[in-house]
C-alpha cells in the first residue's frame, strides 16, 4: 500500500458495521447497504481509530441502500455529483482494507464494477485517487452512484419536493391518457359513421 | 342462430368488453409487482398524487378470484348483450364506464371523509357487472325473465343482483364493495332518469310546456253557447 493510500485510509470516512462497512456522509448520518444495516449485530459502528459511533435509527432509501443516524464524531465524505465513465479506475475502501476497482458499465443509479479478489466490500466507499466519493459498494460487482444516493436522501429529507414532482408527472400522464382516450373515442365514432 | 348463441353472442360489444377485461386483469395479476401501483384505484393516490388515470384503468379489472372472472364474463356477455340490443353499443359503453367512473369519483370523495377508504386498492369490472345486472332487471320491471332457468320478474332479478353485492359486503367488508354499492345507487337513479341526453330532452320539453302555459294564461276557454254574445269583442277576428 502506497503512502498516499495509507494516509487516505487514516482519514477515511469509512466505519466498520457488522459484516460490512458504512460511509459517513455528514455529521450524524452514514450510508451503507440495507443488508449490512439490518444484519449488524450491535447498534454501534467502529471507527478506524478504535472509537465507536452509537447507531440510532436506520431508514432504507431504495436501491439496496440504508441511511443510518448515529451519535458521535466521524469524518464525513461529500457525495460527488458527476458521472463516472466505463473504464475509470477507482478504489474501494472498507474499514481496514482497500481494493482496486474498474467501472465496467453504468446504468442509471448503478455502477457495474470489476473488483479483483474482492472480499467483504459491502457498504464500502468507492473513491477516486483524490478521495472523492463516487458511490457506495452494494456487493462485489456493483455500487450505487453518489448522485442516486443523494437524490434518495433528498427525497427522504424533503418528501414534499418529491411529492410535488410526482404530482406534476402524474398530471402529465393523466392528461396524455385522457387525450389518447378522447382521440380514440372520436376516431371510433367517425369510423362507425362512415 | 340458436337461442344459446343469441343469448351468448360473442360478436356483441359486451362480449368484446368481457374479453378486454379478462386480458387486462390477467396481465395485471401476472405482472402485479409492476401494475399494482398503476392500474387499481387508490383514492389517496388520486387526491394526493393526482393519478387521475386510475379512475378509468380500475374499471377493467376483475377481482382476483376465478369465480369473479367466470361469472363476470358470463353476465357481461349475456346480460350486457341483452342491454346492448335494448340500448345500442354506444349507450352500453356510456352506461358501463360512466357508472363505474362516477362510482370511482364518489369513492375518492368518500375517502376524504373516511380515510380508510383512501388506502384500499379497488377494482371496478365487478361494479360494471353488478350495475348491468341490476339495470337489466329494473328495465324489465314486472316483465318475465329467467335467472339461470328459474322464471323470475325483472325486479326480482335486480334484487338478486343487489343481494349479491350486499352479501359480499356483509360477509367480507363493506369497505371493499364501496364502488359496487355506489354503482348500484347510480344505476337505480339512471334507470329512473334515463341517459343524460334523455333527461335534458325531458327538461327542455318541460320548459317549453311551462312557456306555453305562461303564454296562454290570459286566454280563457269559452263554451259553445257563450260564443258571439254582444259582450264579446271581435277585434281579433280576421
Amino acid at each position: 500500500m502506497s503512502f498516499a493510500v495509507v494516509a487516505f485510509v487514516l482519514a477515511a470516512p469509512v466505519v466498520k458495521m457488522g459484516a460490512g462497512s458504512g460511509v459517513v456522509i455528514s455529521d450524524g448520518l452514514l450510508l451503507t447497504t440495507a443488508r449490512v444495516a439490518r444484519d449488524s449485530p450491535r447498534p454501534e459502528a467502529l471507527l478506524e481509530d478504535g472509537g465507536t459511533l452509537a447507531l440510532l435509527q436506520t431508514v432504507e432509501i431504495g436501491e439496496g441502500l440504508a441511511l443510518v443516524a448515529f451519535e458521535g464524531r466521524g469524518a464525513p465524505a461529500e457525495l460527488e455529483g458527476g458521472t463516472v465513465d466505463a473504464g475509470t479506475a477507482l478504489r474501494v475502501l472498507t474499514a481496514g482494507s482497500s481494493w482496486e476497482a474498474v467501472v465496467i458499465g453504468a446504468s442509471g443509479a448503478v455502477l457495474e464494477l470489476s473488483i479483483p479478489d474482492a472480499g467483504a466490500v459491502e457498504g464500502g466507499a468507492l473513491l477516486d485517487e483524490t478521495g472523492r466519493l463516487w458511490g457506495v459498494v452494494r456487493d462485489g460487482r456493483s455500487a450505487v452512484t453518489s448522485v442516486a444516493a443523494r437524490d434518495a436522501i433528498e427525497a427522504l429529507v424533503n418528501p414534499q419536493k418529491k411529492a410535488a414532482s410526482a404530482r406534476w408527472r402524474n398530471l402529465g400522464i393523466s392528461a396524455a391518457f385522457f387525450l389518447g382516450l378522447s382521440v380514440w373515442w372520436v376516431y371510433r365514432s367517425k369510423r362507425r359513421r362512415y | 342462430m340458436s337461442q344459446l348463441r343469441q343469448w351468448l353472442n360473442p360478436r356483441t360489444t359486451a362480449a368484446k368488453m368481457a374479453v378486454v377485461f379478462c386480458i387486462v386483469s390477467v396481465v395485471h395479476y401476472a405482472a402485479f409487482a409492476w401494475t399494482k401501483d398503476v392500474l387499481p384505484l387508490v383514492a389517496d393516490r388520486v387526491t394526493h398524487e393526482f393519478t387521475l388515470w386510475m379512475l378509468v384503468t380500475y374499471t377493467v379489472l376483475f377481482h382476483k378470484d376465478p369465480l369473479s372472472f367466470i361469472f363476470g364474463v358470463l353476465i357481461l356477455v349475456s346480460i350486457g348483450g341483452a342491454l346492448e340490443r335494448h340500448w345500442g353499443a354506444k349507450r352500453l359503453w356510456l352506461f358501463g364506464f360512466g357508472i363505474t367512473i362516477a362510482a370511482g369519483i364518489v369513492t375518492v370523495g368518500l375517502s376524504l371523509v373516511f380515510p380508510l377508504i383512501g388506502m384500499l386498492p379497488y377494482v371496478g369490472a365487478n361494479a360494471i357487472v353488478s350495475s348491468m345486472w341490476v339495470a337489466y332487471g329494473l328495465l324489465m320491471g314486472r316483465g318475465q325473465t329467467n335467472f339461470w332457468g328459474l322464471p323470475v320478474t325483472g325486479n326480482t332479478l335486480a334484487l338478486i343482483g343487489a343481494a349479491f353485492v350486499l352479501l359480499s359486503g356483509l360477509l367480507g367488508s363493506w369497505l371493499a364493495v364501496i364502488p359496487e354499492l355506489v354503482g348500484l345507487g347510480l344505476t337505480f337513479v339512471h334507470v329512473r332518469l334515463g341517459f343524460p341526453q334523455d333527461a335534458l330532452q325531458r327538461f327542455g320539453s318541460w320548459r317549453l310546456q311551462r312557456d306555453l302555459n305562461k303564454r296562454s294564461s290570459h286566454l280563457r276557454v269559452i263554451s259553445g253557447d257563450q260564443r258571439n254574445t254582444p259582450r264579446d269583442s271581435d277585434k281579433y277576428l280576421h
